[in-house]
């Protein structure tokens, strides 16, 4: 926003300086230009319902010229410019032309200012009938112009009206300079100035003196001094825009700082709330503890009350059972002296007894001893009795097995003693049988085997 | 028989032997022996029957109702079994010395005539006395063996039955 104001001043700022047209240019040309946009801009401004004024700069041009050689042929007659010797000042020959020009548009403005609103009969009769019918046809396009601008119609209209209006104009003017005495006619009409009018001459006065200044200078005192300002004008922009520079800067320093602000403010907010929660809860627990600690204390002394009465009880039933313990410890007591008087007793005849007793084991163990000893002799005696009984056992074992042997012995014998005998007595026989059939066939006995006795035959 | 195929040639010839044997004492021709002279009969046949076992083989061959004689076929049939079980077909020397070898305890090798005696007339199927004496005159030489070579020495008058002596005249005849 800054920069644009900026900006905005700076341009606002330029015109205020004269336009620089360039160097090539005429003298002329750039000073009739620069009249005319003056005129213009005012005429614009001021006047919007007199186009006449910014006719064609060639147009407008030889018109002043011839003019100007005419107004220099009737100085007489001038009546508002009175600085004519403006002119003379100036060296240059196109600049007193230009003058010279401004001079006349500054009378023909005169002119039309003191031309009548209306034409009435007094008119008329005051001048010619050319006269009046020139005004009265100017009259008439004026309002149709007007009438066309306001209703804002097609621009062709407007053009073709604005045109016929300057022919009108210029007619109009040429007429009056022409015959000077219509001029004071004029004045005799109307003596009163309108005060845009009034206005309008004073700007255009003051435009003829700045042109003057201007025309008075020469062109290196320009150039010198157009040099001199666009330094400045270069300057003046770098400064504008190092502040425009230096204000965004600031702006945006600005923008921090108010955002840090911010920050500090929203922070130490927080801080404050935060302190503040803090507190209340704080309060909050100190009261709700206090009442939790106040229970607490309650209940604790509830407790301890009842521990205490459990405490008496206790040690009432300590003192009940001490007592009835110590009264079961004495009988015990006297149980345990009564048994072990018992148990002395027991003891005293226990050795008693056993002193019996072990009279009684050696008198046994005597007698023991002494059977022993029989025993052992008749043992003694036993062995050699029974060794004596195995000798004879086998003895008569042998005896039978000599026995048995022997009647083997004999049956073996007489099986081979049968055997011999029965050979012996088949040898017998086959011996006699031979020496029979050896003998020849005698008469044969008849002998048994048994019966048989035996032959002693020789041979 | 047939598991006696060896003995085939034997059992024929002894057939014939027994039937000729048969027909020695075969005194009244009519294809039977008295009985008293079936021992003589097998003994000819070379066989050395001990007294008992006569007995039973007479009793094998005699009729369910003794008659005293025996009939030829049963008289063949048990001589066949007979010599087929080999039981008392022959006596061969080592057999006969071993008996000899049991009569005399203390292993001598010969007996003197007393003991013999004593033992063939006590023990066995006792020896009648003229047996005795004709066994005793065989072994000691007291006769003159025709066919054998005793050599028991006389002067001695001991039994010498070691060797081939006495042993082997038993031994040696058909």
């Amino acid at each position: 926003m800054a920069a644009t104001t900026n900006t905005t001043t700076a341009l606002s700022s330029f015109p205020k300086e004269p336009p620089l047209p360039p160097i090539g240019q005429s003298h002329f040309h750039r000073l009739n230009s620069l009249a005319a946009s003056t005129i213009k801009s005012t005429q614009q401004q001021i006047f919007p319902a007199l186009p006449q004024l910014s006719l064609a700069p060639e147009e407008q041009q030889q018109q002043q010229q011839q003019q100007q050689l005419q107004l220099s042929e009737h100085q007489q007659t001038s009546i508002i410019i009175e600085d004519v010797g403006l002119t003379g000042k100036l060296v240059n020959v196109e600049a007193q032309r230009v003058m010279s020009v401004l001079q006349e548009a500054q009378r023909k403005i005169a002119i039309i200012g003191l031309l009548p609103d209306e034409v009435d009969r007094r008119v008329s009769t005051v001048f010619g009938a050319e006269t009046v019918a020139l005004i009265g046809e100017y009259k008439i396009l004026e309002s149709k112009y007007k009438s066309l601008m306001e209703s804002k119609a097609a621009e062709h209209e407007i053009k073709e009206t604005a045109r016929q209006l300057r022919m009108s104009t210029r007619a109009l003017c040429r007429h009056f300079l022409q015959n000077s005495n219509l001029i004071s006619k004029l004045r005799f009409l109307k003596s009163t100035k309108s005060s845009l009018l009034q206005t309008f001459e004073s700007l255009l006065q003051e435009v003829k003196g700045l042109v003057y200044e201007r025309l008075k200078m020469s062109v290196e005192e320009e150039k010198a001094k157009q040099d001199q300002l666009s330094v400045i004008i270069a300057k003046e922009q770098k400064t504008s825009n190092d502040v425009r520079l230096l204000k965004e800067e600031l702006e945006k320093a600005k923008k921090e700082r108010n955002f840090e602000s911010m920050f500090i403010s929203w922070l130490v907010d927080e801080l404050r709330d935060i302190k503040q929660q803090a507190e209340d809860t704080t309060k909050r627990l100190e009261s709700r503890s206090k009442q939790k600690e106040d229970q607490e204390m309650l209940q604790a002394k509830d407790k301890e009350t009842s521990i205490k009465q459990d405490i008496e009880r206790c040690k009432e039933d300590l003192k009940e059972m001490i007592a009835k313990n110590r009264e079961e410890e004495a009988a015990l007591r006297k149980k345990k002296f009564k048994v072990e008087s018992e148990v002395e007793n027991w003891i005293h005849k226990y050795d008693q007894d056993m002193e019996e007793k072990q009279g009684e084991l050696e008198d046994i163990t005597a007698i023991y001893n002494e059977e022993k000893a029989q025993l052992d002799e008749l043992q003694e005696r036993y062995n050699d009795l029974q060794k004596e009984y195995e000798k004879i056992m086998d003895e008569r074992k042998k005896q039978q097995e000599n026995r048995i042997a022997e009647e083997k012995r004999l049956k073996h014998m007489h099986q081979c003693a049968t055997l011999i005998q029965a050979i012996f007595r088949g040898w017998k026989l086959r011996r006699e049988i031979q020496k029979k059939k050896a003998g020849g066939k005698g008469a044969s006995k008849k002998t048994t085997p048994k019966g048989e006795t035996p032959k002693k035959k020789k041979k | 028989m047939s598991n006696l195929d060896p003995f085939l040639i034997k059992k024929i010839r002894s057939a014939s032997i027994t039937s000729s044997a048969f027909d020695t004492f075969d005194q009244s021709n009519n294809g039977t022996c008295d009985v008293r002279e079936i021992g003589t009969v097998l003994r000819s046949l070379g066989l050395n029957p001990s007294e008992e076992q006569l007995k039973y083989w007479i009793r094998e061959m005699e009729e369910e109702e003794p008659t005293g004689y025996i009939q030829f076929d049963k008289f063949f049939k048990v001589a066949t079994i007979i010599f087929s079980t080999n039981a008392v077909i022959r006596h061969d020397e080592e057999e006969i010395f071993r008996a000899f070898q049991a009569l005399d305890a203390e292993k001598k090798g010969y007996l003197l005539p007393d003991d013999l005696r004593r033992f063939m007339l006590t023990d066995g199927e006792a020896f009648s006395q003229e047996e005795m004496d004709e066994m005793l005159a065989v072994s000691i030489g007291r006769i003159t063996l025709t066919f054998t070579q005793a050599c028991t020495d006389t002067s001695d008058n001991r039994i010498y039955y070691e060797g081939t002596d006495f042993v082997a005249v038993l031994a040696s005849n058909e």
